[in-house]
């Protein structure tokens, strides 16, 4: 027997869930994870084939089959080449980087493709660039123009947004059909509008609160009262705008012919912010709690010894807080867009096909707690790793549900779109996630 | 020899088996429908991703085939006479890529040491003084509102460093740009001490508890000297420049993390640049001074005085430093350098930070001025 063979054996005689667990958590060697990943294939396989003979609703899993190593390489030979032109090369970089992780996403074996062309990547960044650096002089050289600029550019956003989310989905295909987005700029602003200038209106009036804070128009005791009552309004405001957004970006979107349809409740998005705002502050005053007995116990350690704490201690204090703020952040951010995404393919169908989304707390936390303390130990040079590790996570735990097989979708009218919406949007951090 | 593969025909999502074969200069595609041969020149191989299956795609629509890596598709493909561009050869091999990471940082560092300082030093004359005045004189106006006070030097003390100043600035044709932008305040400020300020804009702020410190004028005038290098050798418009650029760097190569990691490795890289341009105040301050038949050993007297005086209320007052501290980086975020003085006692920590600071250890600076004078000339 052959290392593959003992490998096999002891993979194939764990349960299902506890070799998905593993995958998650990157525990196996790069020899053992093909294996893995194929017992996986084989054991959940298994539960396929007996509901496709009953006519039962199958499952099938998304897989990532990338892997860090290979994303590393690609990553550091396109940063050099994007570095020594200047930056023109990065529009290639990032077709490169995208048809990694999409080719590399398989559903039922067959693979997604991204068609991005690098020429109209560069035109939108070009353009990008410009306009960032156009409002930046203007802000720093005549900066009683800065607003009414912004205003007068603003109506322009949306139809970047538009522009950005037609550009990703026509390029996105899956056994040769691409991914379509139907929404309208008008569309787009009836559903946004009213929330976003209301979510502005009340960034105004903190800062204008501030404002008469500081003048001492009006006394601390009122001044935290104020500031409460619009953080609390704009909590109540934020997962509004997130419903609107997501329900949009999904109404919208098509697989050829094929519309998804969301089913999306305003309420659950409110569940999010609570499980996102309650569970995460819990995590990190744990966290805290933690780390402040630490330093407790190093000052006493340092009192014993010297009188007070001496600067290495202090600047080993200070490296252990910003790694574990670092840690939370990371896993903050990720346990978010997971609930975000799990919500949205849990109420998603695509003709008679369901989604599903399982991702979890302490899955998350596993990815993303190490994926921080390894890029902070790095300085950044794990950042392949942790977005493929991610990445696989991602796919592992999100699955489609269908009754048949994925043969009977038909070709929309596609057409070749500019990336210039995509690449202000890239700027400018919005997030598009399909 | 064949491979079998998939083949898909774009207009449909339906999955059909075929097999592969290299024919003379084209593709046998055998399918339940019969074969079809398509010369080389009109399909597309995808590059490989990895154990990614790969495309190959058909001119003239949107079909292609899907089939699994493996050496039979590498067989394939070399008979076809395909091969992978550079970068993908590259991306193969882990000692390319070792390479490669080399070599961006050894050009991320020759953009650090040598590039971005001299395209800012190009750049920064063209920078309008008027735009840089506008943001000086609102942050002025904060600091005012907060840790600035009213000077309360006699009228007549303050007449006589103002009319000293004027001669000094006179003597640098390279002031001219800045008119009479070019001014100096007075001001008091407890709760840093004994300081100066140069604002990008041209206004320099001298405080009480500088002038009480310096019985001789001729020293004062010595630090004035020094904050008026800042404005002729446009440190502020440099500064600004280079950690814009530094701070987009660092978003795009750390923006991942979080935006603290951004702030504090900009910090850091600024404060490099911070310590070259107060050496370039220094040397500036020297030739000036020379100009008007003095000696830079009257810097070095306020560099002393300056640094006694803090190492002293350092001492005093260890636990209420680090307040001072915090007001002198207020100063240094809205201006473009004040004299340094409280940094760098002897202590070890603080040698072994020396990289962190803004200013160079004064001890240093204190020496150029009074070993080498000549150098200063250059």
């Amino acid at each position: 027997m052959n290392d593959a063979d003992v490998l096999r054996k002891n993979i194939s005689v764990m349960e299902e869930e506890e070799i998905a667990r593993r995958l998650d958590v990157d525990m196996f060697s790069d020899e053992a994870r093909p294996i893995a990943e194929e017992e996986l294939e084989k054991k959940r396989g298994v539960h396929e084939k007996t509901g496709k003979e009953a006519g039962e609703t199958v499952v099938y899993r998304l897989q990532f089959t990338g892997s860090g190593g290979e994303y590393f390489r690609i990553w550091i030979v396109n940063l050099l080449l994007g570095v020594l032109t200047l930056g023109i090369y990065s529009a290639w970089a990032k077709v490169r980087r995208e048809q990694y992780f999409h080719r590399n996403t398989l559903l039922d074996g067959s693979g997604f493709d991204y068609h991005g062309n690098p020429k109209s990547i560069l035109k939108g960044r070009v353009i990008a660039v410009a306009f960032v650096a156009g409002l930046w002089l203007v802000d720093n050289t005549a900066h009683a123009f800065y607003y009414p600029v912004l205003l007068a550019l603003s109506p322009f956003i949306p139809w970047m947004m538009i522009r950005s989310f037609i550009f990703r989905s026509r390029n996105t295909s899956f056994r040769g059909l691409h991914f379509d987005f139907h929404g309208t700029y008008k569309g787009l602003c009836k559903t946004y509008l009213a929330p976003f200038i209301a979510l502005i209106f009340l960034g105004w009036a903190m800062a204008y609160v501030g404002v008469m804070a500081t003048e001492g128009r009006i006394r601390p005791g009122e001044m935290s009262l104020m500031m409460g009552g619009i953080f609390f309004l704009i909590l109540l405001l934020t997962p509004m705008l997130l419903h609107r957004f997501k329900r949009f970006q999904f109404d919208h979107l098509a697989f050829g012919a094929s519309r998804f349809e969301s089913h999306l409740k305003l309420r659950s998005f409110y569940g999010i912010f609570l499980r996102a705002f309650v569970l995460a502050p819990a995590l990190i005053a744990l966290v805290l709690i933690l780390v402040f007995g630490f330093i407790g116990f190093m000052a006493a350690q340092g009192f014993t010894m010297t009188g007070a704490p001496g600067h290495t201690g202090r600047i080993a204090i200070g490296v252990i807080v910003a790694l574990i703020y670092i840690m939370v952040v990371s896993v903050q951010q990720a346990y978010f867009a997971a609930l975000t995404s799990n919500l949205v393919w849990n109420n998603t169908r695509l003709d008679a096909h369901a989604f599903k989304g399982d991702q979890t707390f302490w899955g998350i936390c596993g990815v993303a707690a190490s994926n921080g303390l390894f890029m902070f130990l790095t300085l950044g040079l794990y950042w392949p790793w942790a977005k493929v590790r991610l990445a696989r996570y991602r796919a592992s735990h999100t699955a489609v549900l269908t009754a048949g097989d994925f043969d009977d979708f038909a070709a929309g009218a596609a057409k070749e779109q500019s990336a210039i919406g995509e690449e202000l949007a890239d700027i400018f951090d919005f997030d598009i996630s399909l | 020899m064949t491979l079998d593969a998939h083949y898909f025909d774009g207009r449909s999502s339906r999955r059909h088996s075929v097999s592969l074969a290299a024919g003379e200069g084209c593709l046998l595609l055998d399918s339940p429908d019969g074969m079809r041969i398509i010369p080389v020149a009109d399909i597309r191989v995808s590059e490989p991703q990895g154990s990614a299956p790969r495309t190959l795609r058909f001119a003239g629509g949107d079909a292609f085939c899907e089939a699994g890596q493996g050496p039979e598709l590498d067989a394939l493909l070399a008979a076809l006479g395909y091969r992978n561009p550079v970068a993908v050869r590259l991306q193969g091999r882990w000692r390319w890529a070792l390479i490669c990471l080399g070599a961006i940082f050894l050009t991320l560092a020759a953009c650090y040491f040598w590039g971005l300082p001299w395209g800012a030093k190009v750049i920064a004359p063209h920078v309008p003084v008027s735009a840089m005045h506008s943001i000086s004189e609102t942050a002025l106006a904060q600091l005012d509102g907060s840790l600035f006070k009213p000077s309360t030097l006699p009228e007549e003390r303050r007449r006589k460093l103002l009319k000293g100043f004027q001669a000094l600035a006179a003597a640098d044709p390279d002031l001219a740009p800045f008119g009479d932008r070019l001014s100096l305040n007075f001001r008091a400020a407890p709760r840093i001490g004994p300081n100066a300020f140069a604002f990008p804009g041209g206004q320099i702020v001298l405080f009480d508890e500088l002038v009480r410190l310096h019985d001789d004028d001729e020293e004062i005038f010595a630090i004035l000297a020094h904050e008026l290098g800042h404005l002729s050798k446009r440190h502020g418009a440099r500064q600004l420049i280079q950690s814009s650029v530094i701070a987009a760097v660092a978003a795009a190569w750390l923006g991942d993390i979080s935006y603290a990691a951004v702030a504090v490795s900009t910090a850091l890289l600024n404060s490099g640049y911070s310590r070259d341009m107060e050496r370039e105040a220094d040397d500036y301050a020297a030739i000036l001074l020379r100009r008007q038949g003095k000696s830079p050993a009257l810097l070095a007297n306020a560099l002393e005085k300056l640094d006694r005086f803090h190492q002293a209320r350092q001492r005093g007052t260890a636990s209420r430093s680090s307040g001072t501290e915090t007001a002198d980086k207020t100063g240094e975020k809205n201006g473009s350098g004040n004299t340094a003085s409280d940094d760098e006692d002897e202590d070890g920590i603080e040698k072994h930070l020396d990289w962190l600071s803004s200013h160079p250890g004064t001890g240093e600076r204190i020496r150029r001025l009074r070993e080498n004078p000549e150098s200063a000339d250059r």
